[in-house]
């Protein structure tokens, strides 16, 4: 199942949701992410907070920056799961509690995901 | 009255590997942007053409730039830009497009995903009856991808970095680079899929998102290959209510603003707004420019978080209109259209941190009648107007372009 560009299976949870990801368990799995927001999110927030935003090395030329680029790549890469993963996190919430369908889309009211590079709770 | 920079946008076929009244290669395309005074053009670069063919399993990035670099559409566009370098000119390139291996539409016929495709039900049963027309191109496919590691991502950094600082020969780098054009109407879906069993009806809105996530990953490139200022979001300016088939221009780019400040994207110097205007000369809003200013007051009132390009303040932050200009539809006399086209352009000047205008089209294609020129090659009134806004030596305007 695919929420903001990410499959929910493959997004960095940790925890109990492993599990699930790996057996493909996807109600189980929303249900276990919705109902513990507040612990997944704890998990990601550190996360974040460790990494942080990548910075762009500085380098000499096409070749050097090549060189460079894969690392820079997954960097990002990871970055951007983290974040996509608070989306779901926040998505299968809203669903549990009833306030919005399954859907990639967050509450208009809420809470921003990230502000100065750290990822904000619900 | 501030000044602000006139653009000519020319067509996509204009990069085609044989050049075309849209290409810089032709003399009177580059003999009509001298003689109107124009001193920018907007290319287009378009993926689908540039990278036709999935990568080899286990290509490197530097493999697939060779690849994009090896074709004949990629080798058009560095012609294009580099006669629009040669003219002088400032260069707005603009991303389009999406190869069928990238979007997932391999395989998709004309009829494929119909409810995203077409304006409505109806529009769709007169195509399948043979009297209508078709529905959106399969290379206006959101990307399936659009991750700093996606093909997309790939393409993005192939672009910054061919044609940013890092570019050793001059005559190849380009001022701006829009990664994308009209996310909220040319580009699909809009919408997720219905949920009522009605494939027509709504479902919530996935171009927001989507765009605002390509968005970063085109920052991210662009900070390590040194690439152009970004123009963004590029929003078509509709104003036709909203559908699974387009989102109204005003809801997307307020919509785009806040989904930006949620996913923490960080405006700065080298991220501009962009968007295009038809409005403003459609409704004729003789000396108000109501779309432009609508925009303007977007980028500004922000609460201070739109910091960007010039300088990173909010408040000097530039909306820069890369496409415009009045679409003929016959039933309107020239001299009224024209003179409407002129107010608006006028108007727009007036309008706070404005600075750019474009033209969509010297010579109008046969599909889309908002050139300089006919179709046919006859100059409209809105040429010598065009004309005037730059130099003010005829028709008894102010110059106000540069």
């Amino acid at each position: 199942m695919e929420l903001f560009g990410h499959d929910i299976h493959e997004l960095p949870f940790g925890g109990a949701a492993e599990q699930l990801q790996q057996r493909r368990a996807t109600a189980s799995l929303v249900r276990e992410l919705g109902d513990h927001y507040s612990g997944y999110h704890a998990t990601l927030a550190a996360e974040l907070a460790r990494v942080r935003r990548p910075t762009a090395p500085k380098f000499d030329g096409i070749e050097a920056g090549l060189a460079r680029f894969d690392a820079y790549v997954e960097e990002w890469t990871h970055v951007e799961r983290l974040v996509a993963a608070e989306a779901v996190l926040r998505a299968c919430a809203a669903y549990r509690r009833g306030d919005a369908p399954l859907q990639a889309q967050l509450p208009a009211d809420g809470p921003p995901l990230v502000e100065g590079d750290l990822l904000v709770s619900a | 009255m501030g000044l602000m920079r006139g653009c000519i946008a020319l067509g996509e076929a204009g990069v085609s590997p044989t050049p075309n009244t849209q290409s810089l290669r032709t003399k009177a395309v580059r003999d009509d942007i001298i003689a109107t005074g124009t001193t920018c053009v907007r290319l287009w670069a378009l993926w689908n053409r540039c990278q036709p063919s999935a990568p080899a399993a286990g290509a490197t990035v530097a493999d697939n730039w060779a690849a994009i670099a090896a074709t004949a559409d990629a080798q058009a566009l560095d012609q294009e830009i580099a006669w629009a370098r040669s003219m002088g000119l400032v260069v707005v390139l603009t991303s389009q497009g999406s190869p069928s291996w990238a979007n997932g539409t391999t395989g998709y016929t004309n009829t494929t995903a119909a409810e995203d495709r077409f304006g409505s039900k109806a529009a769709y049963d007169a195509y399948v009856a043979g009297t209508g027309s078709t529905g959106k191109s399969l290379q206006y496919r959101f990307p399936t991808s659009w991750s700093t590691s996606s093909p997309w991502g790939i393409w993005m950094a192939y672009l910054c970095c061919r044609y940013g600082a890092l570019q050793p020969d001059p005559n190849l780098r380009v001022d701006y680079l829009e990664p994308l054009n009209e996310p909220n109407y040319q580009m699909w879906p809009q919408q997720q899929a219905s949920t009522t069993g009605n494939i027509w009806d709504p479902g919530a809105n996935t171009s927001v998102c989507t765009s605002a996530q390509m968005i970063q990953t085109a920052q991210s490139m662009q900070a390590f290959w040194s690439g152009p200022v970004l123009l963004v979001p590029a929003a078509s300016d509709t104003d036709d209510s909203t559908t699974r088939y387009r989102t109204l221009g005003t809801t997307f780019e307020s919509s785009m603003m806040s989904q930006l400040v949620t996913n923490g994207f960080v405006p700065n110097a080298r991220v501009g707004w962009s968007k295009h205007n038809y409005a403003d000369m459609k409704h004729g809003s003789f000396g108000d420019a109501v779309n432009l200013a609508w925009t303007a007051s977007l980028v500004h009132g922000s609460g201070g978080y739109w910091t960007g390009y010039p300088l990173g303040v909010p408040a000097s932050s530039e909306v820069l209109v890369t496409e415009g200009g009045w679409v003929r539809h016959g039933s309107m006399p020239d001299y009224d259209q024209e003179q409407r086209m002129i107010s608006s352009a006028v108007a727009a000047t007036g309008v706070s941190k404005v600075t750019m205008f474009a033209q969509y089209l010297i010579t109008s294609s046969t599909g889309y009648d908002s050139g300089l020129r006919s179709p046919f090659g006859g100059a409209y009134l809105s040429y010598v107007a065009w004309q005037a806004l730059h130099t003010g030596v005829s028709g008894g305007f102010p110059q106000c372009l540069v």
